[in-house]
């Protein structure tokens, strides 16, 4: 035929681009997962960082001070247990050595504020976690199957999942609060119950996504290899969906401490004498003028969780970056070009860049970030 | 252009008619914006007192419903704006020379409202959710307090009243949303 | 030669980017007059787009660029960024390579035009609104008056290249850049969107920067050539030179690359001779391994079904590889679909291996899948990023439960020899493997089970030529080893002449013409086959300025021309 080409008594191998990739693919030693890459990007995240040291900060200080059960910490106070009140219930910290007695005062009753304030971020971690545990479980169970078998499945979830839209979040999470106040298992059952009503949003995102990997052609693959459908969604959607499952389930994970907040403000959410952030506040709202710091360290710890758990899934986005995702193999246009298209050989860099401006790792860093296109620039300097 | 005309002048008349009587009304009431209330207990004035009164009483729930969505859809547009300036044809503007404020706000800005459309129609239900939180903490008697009494006192029947009219604005409201959809994208609409 | 309109001193680009700096162009320089085609070829990387892009100030924020641009004698890089803007579409312009997204959906096709006219006074309100008509008038936009009021989504790709170029001549710059402008269009559109180009350059006097990858293209338009490799020029000089006596190894490696179409013989109103003793009748003792009879396929939306595909036939025996042909909506890879058993077929019967597909109970169904090997398009898409490249070789020996995990692993690296990538790729991710290594894993996952039938969906398109040389050369000899038979759908008719047994040419989801490769594409009977021959481009200015005549009598002679 009239394929004229022989790549074996070329003399210049060097100039085909083929023989070039494989060269440099031989060359390379490390290798990185999906997961490596990512976990890099995130620990480069100075705020997300940050933010995780205050969430596991106050995690550990919240079960450890007055233990998980709210008795047996190392604060030594219970939540429940009055004493009497000292000078007006003023905090004591700063004031009386580092800590002292009270560090954030006692309420009406000369309970010590600080056990309570543990007790309720306990409260409302548990339930935070459980929500979003609960509503990614549902959401994500839902938005697959919707988004793989379509036709009346598809119908049936989403005009689901649209009449729970259509109702006030708060609402259906005050009825189905003060529906868990008379069943057992206290705040977890609360957590799961709210669980049922904040999966929608997820169930969308995991459609949508489900929906645009259908489309790819390693899932063509598998369904034409004859991978039940099962192995299809287990194996290959969900891990690659996994960045937006959990970027949306820190979000929900931060939705959720507020939610539980404002049932409990409004008395729906968990019950005295039992604690948490949002039912301090409620409970307290008409000493904000007079003794305000019953109003500020629930409202300082909300703040604290809503915001680094918002910082930490900022910090996810960013690491798994859905944009980075270049599709086709197209030629460089003005976007491609943005640096991850460059081109030289390895020795022709070497020489070009004869101040040696970056350091070794960071160079060999740029073969692995690049997402799929074929690039010639890949490649190690070492 | 002449209704145009005519709104934006009986706005400026019924503007200067509130502006006179903000001295009799600060007289009635000297400290104007209260925090409690859907109106002033006690106040007596005329239709215009009156009106103002129920102005600023709404100013501050107002204020902070709004606060939190603009917060929202600041980050939705500006994910969005991202998103069409990236695109191709943001290129072929800037290669036809236009300036840049010109393919800001006509080429990009108009393709990133469209998602933000959708988005701000199912907020809506949301927001009526939000104003459940704003009615207790202003004190107001509306639909939110209502609910929340209701739900309180173990009464189905202003629940479901709540839930029924709150379910049926998000309709209308994603029935809205569809329809300027189709403004905003001409691949609908044709 | 006269003053050159555009030219290039010592363009030097690096990008910023988080791993530290990169040099994509390495001091390119190089020349342009007015009414003079200069073609910039390269591979991927090679930084054809970006020294090009030089001109234009378009470049993103993260880049540094050093050099002179001289746009008529005047530094462009030492304009205010004011200045630039108005150079911008008056006296430099651009055509870009996705005609599908290069325009704002949401503007009708008249406010685009019309602004480019008011950027830069030349015209405004109902003056410009008539200018627009006449441009779009002059592009080949039929019925322009009325169409001028449609949004973009309602013209084919062909037609909204034609309206970029519309709006690139909007000014008469004297210098347009055109970036791959034909390379997302189908064969008989990018011919005429070429000609088109050629006969405005005639009219306008304009010099055309023309970047491209497809050696037949610089062939049909350049007057002269620049070849980069890896940002530096690497050849440069008169087109006929270049492409009939290459002087750079690289040049000649790019052109040997290029599959070529064998010249066909086309003759308008006569017989071509019969086919004699077709191939089919020396192996009609043994059961096909596909046959489709009268075969219909639909897509269905939203309870309307559309068909795609009526009435198409074809059988592809052991050991054949058969051409499905087609332009971009023909049903090609519908009809790949099908027998892949993503598509259920709507009428007609789909034998593998003498069994009927479409009446077959989902489990026998299965079973006959391990008989099927895929390679789909897409080199960024086709492999699982999540997967090492061991477990997705194996995936079909997992899912079909053949093999141990040990005989699972040996077999993976009997293929990835076969395929002649290093062994050590088992442990890797696809995100460190090139577009074509991408493609021979494809290959190889396809193998794995030793399928009677491959599905080949257009397997090279996405890669560049020397590449797609290289995939090519390794497909046709392990089909050789393999013996497994083929359906391979293309777009490109050369790499089905080089490659296939059988060509089947669609269009419109109806077959055309079919029969064995030396028939056909030699001796093509019927029209479409025929334009669809004569516009594909050869890289050889001679030839393909013969052919360019040739096909153009063709059309008068079947009254298809344009205009």
């Amino acid at each position: 035929m009239s394929m004229n080409r022989d790549p074996q008594n070329d003399p210049a191998p060097a100039a085909d681009l083929a023989e070039m990739e494989d060269a440099r693919l031989a060359q390379r030693e490390k290798s990185y997962s999906q997961g490596q890459l990512v976990r890099r990007r995130f620990f480069a995240h100075k705020p997300a960082v940050i933010s995780m040291i205050v969430l596991l900060s106050i995690i550990v200080v919240a079960f450890t001070s007055i233990g998980p059960t709210g008795e047996g910490g190392w604060w030594g106070k219970s939540f429940l247990q009055t004493n009497p009140v000292v000078d007006g219930g003023r905090p004591t910290m700063f004031r009386d050595g580092f800590l002292g007695e009270y560090p954030f005062g006692q309420d009406n009753n000369g309970r010590d504020y600080f056990a309570l304030v543990m007790r309720g971020a306990q409260q409302s971690l548990i339930v935070a976690f459980g929500v979003a545990l609960s509503s990614t479980v549902i959401g994500v169970l839902v938005g697959a199957l919707a988004g793989y078998f379509r036709g009346w499945v598809e119908s049936l979830l989403m005009r689901l999942t649209d009449t729970v839209i259509v109702v006030p979040l708060l609402a259906l999470a005050a009825v189905f609060g003060s529906y868990a106040q008379n069943l057992p298992g206290g705040t977890l059952t609360l957590a799961l119950l709210l669980g049922c009503v904040t999966w929608t949003g997820m169930a969308r995102l995991v459609r949508a996504e489900v929906l645009s990997l259908r489309e790819k052609e390693y899932v063509a693959a598998a369904a034409a290899m004859g991978a039940h459908p099962a192995r299809i969604i287990v194996k290959h959607m969900l891990p690659n969906s996994v960045g937006v499952i959990i970027v949306n389930a820190t979000f929900a994970i931060a939705a959720a401490i507020l939610l539980e907040t404002s049932l409990s403000f409004l008395g729906f959410g968990i019950q005295p004498p039992e604690s948490s952030l949002g039912l301090l506040i409620d409970l307290n709202q008409n000493a904000f003028t007079t003794r305000p710091w019953l109003f500020w360290f629930p409202g300082l710890f909300i703040i604290a969780i809503a915001l680094s758990v918002n910082f930490i899934g900022d910090g996810l986005r960013d690491a798994i970056d859905p944009r980075q995702k270049r599709t086709g193999d197209k030629r460089p246009t003005l976007r491609g070009v943005l640096g991850f298209r460059g081109s030289a050989t390895a020795q022709q860099r070497l020489a070009a860049r004869t101040g040696g401006t970056p350091d070794d790792d960071s160079t060999h860093d740029e073969t692995l970030n690049l997402g799929p296109t074929p690039n010639p620039q890949k490649d190690d300097d070492r | 252009m002449s209704v145009l005309t005519a709104a934006l002048y009986s706005g400026l008349v019924l503007l200067d008619h509130f502006m006179r009587h903000w001295p009799g009304f600060l007289s009635l009431k000297p400290r104007p914006i209260s925090t409690i209330g859907s109106s002033s207990p006690n106040f007596d004035g005329n239709f215009w007192e009156v009106s103002l009164d129920h102005g600023t009483q709404l100013l501050l729930p107002t204020t902070l419903l709004m606060v939190v969505s603009v917060a929202t859809y600041t980050r939705y547009t500006r994910a969005s704006m991202l998103e069409s300036i990236n695109q191709d044809y943001i290129r072929t503007a800037r290669a036809k020379g236009v300036n840049e404020r010109t393919v800001i706000f006509k080429h990009a800005f108009r393709n990133s409202m469209i998602p933000v459309t959708t988005i701000v129609a199912f907020d809506f239900a949301g927001l009526i959710g939000g104003s459940v939180i704003v009615e207790r903490v202003f004190g107001w008697r509306g639909m939110g307090e209502l609910f929340a009494t209701g739900l309180g006192n173990s009464d189905p029947a202003p629940v479901m009243a709540f839930v029924l009219v709150t379910g049926a604005a998000a309709v209308l409201f994603n029935l809205i949303a569809d329809l300027l959809y189709a403004v905003l994208d001409p691949r609908i609409r044709v | 030669m006269s003053t050159p309109v555009l030219s290039y001193k010592d363009i030097r680009v690096s990008f910023a980017t988080e791993f530290g700096e990169v040099d994509a162009v390495k001091g390119v320089s190089f020349d342009i007059a007015s009414g003079e085609v200069v073609a910039v070829v390269g591979e991927s990387g090679s930084g054809k787009s970006v020294t090009s892009s030089t001109a234009m100030g378009l470049l993103p924020d993260n880049a540094t660029v050093d050099g002179e641009v001289l746009l008529a004698g005047r530094n462009v890089m030492k304009m205010s960024a004011g200045e630039r803007r108005r150079l911008r579409g008056q006296d430099i312009s651009m055509v870009f390579q996705e005609p599908m997204t290069a325009l704002n959906p949401v503007l009708r096709v008249s406010d685009q035009l019309v602004e480019a006219l008011q950027v830069h006074d030349v015209a405004f309100g109902a003056q410009a609104l008539e200018k627009a008509v006449d441009l779009l008038e002059k592009v080949g936009i039929p019925d322009a008056r009325r169409r001028i009021r449609d949004y973009p989504h309602q013209f084919s790709g062909g037609q909204r290249q034609r309206i970029v170029i519309a709006m690139a001549i909007a000014c008469g710059p004297k210098v347009i850049i055109a970036d791959e402008p034909t390379t997302a269009l189908d064969v008989t559109v990018q011919a005429e969107v070429l000609d088109l180009l050629r006969r405005l350059k005639e009219e306008l006097d304009t010099g055309i920067l023309l970047i491209t990858h497809n050696m037949g293209v610089v062939a049909d338009m350049a007057d002269r050539v620049v070849v980069m490799l890896n940002g530096e020029v690497v050849e440069t000089g008169d087109v006929q030179q270049v492409m009939s006596r290459p002087q750079h190894a690289y040049t000649r490696r790019l052109l040997d690359a290029m599959p070529l179409l064998r010249d066909p013989e086309i003759h308008v109103g006569e017989v071509s001779p019969e086919p004699e003793g077709s191939l089919d009748d020396v192996r009609l003792e043994e059961t096909p391994a596909l046959e489709a009879r009268d075969l219909a396929l639909e897509y269905k939306f939203r309870r309307k079904a559309t068909r795609v595909v009526e009435g198409v036939s074809f059988t592809v025996n052991k050991g054949e590889i058969m051409g499905l042909v087609g332009e971009s909506g023909s049903g090609k890879s519908t009809v790949a679909k099908a027998v892949l058993g993503l598509l259920d077929v709507a009428e007609g019967d789909l034998l593998i291996r003498g069994r009927n597909m479409p009446t077959m109970p989902a489990r026998e169904r299965k079973t006959l899948k391990k008989e099927i090997g895929v390679v789909f398009q897409d080199p960024a898409a086709s492999l699982d990023p999540r997967f090492p490249i061991g477990d997705i070789i194996t995936e079909p020996m997992v899912v079909h439960q053949v093999g141990t995990s040990r005989e699972r692993v040996r077999r993976a690296e009997e293929l990835i020899d076969a395929v002649r990538l290093p062994s050590g790729v088992i442990n890797r991710y696809p995100h460190e493997l090139s577009g074509g290594q991408r493609q021979r894993i494809s290959i190889a996952r396809a193998l794995v089970l030793s399928p009677t039938l491959l599905i080949a969906d257009e397997p090279t398109s996405a890669l560049d030529v020397s590449v797609q040389a290289a995939v090519l050369d390794m497909f046709r000899e392990l089909q050789e080893q393999y013996e497994f038979a083929c359906l391979f759908v293309s777009h490109d008719l050369a790499v089905i002449d080089t490659l296939a047994h059988h060509v089947l040419v669609m269009q419109n989801g109806r077959t055309v013409e079919q029969g064995p490769v030396d028939q056909v594409l030699q001796y093509p009977r019927e029209g479409y086959t025929q334009r669809l021959l004569a516009a594909a481009p050869v890289p050889d200015p001679v030839t393909q300025a013969e052919r360019r005549a040739a096909r153009l009598r063709l059309l008068a002679d079947q009254g298809k021309l344009p205009g």
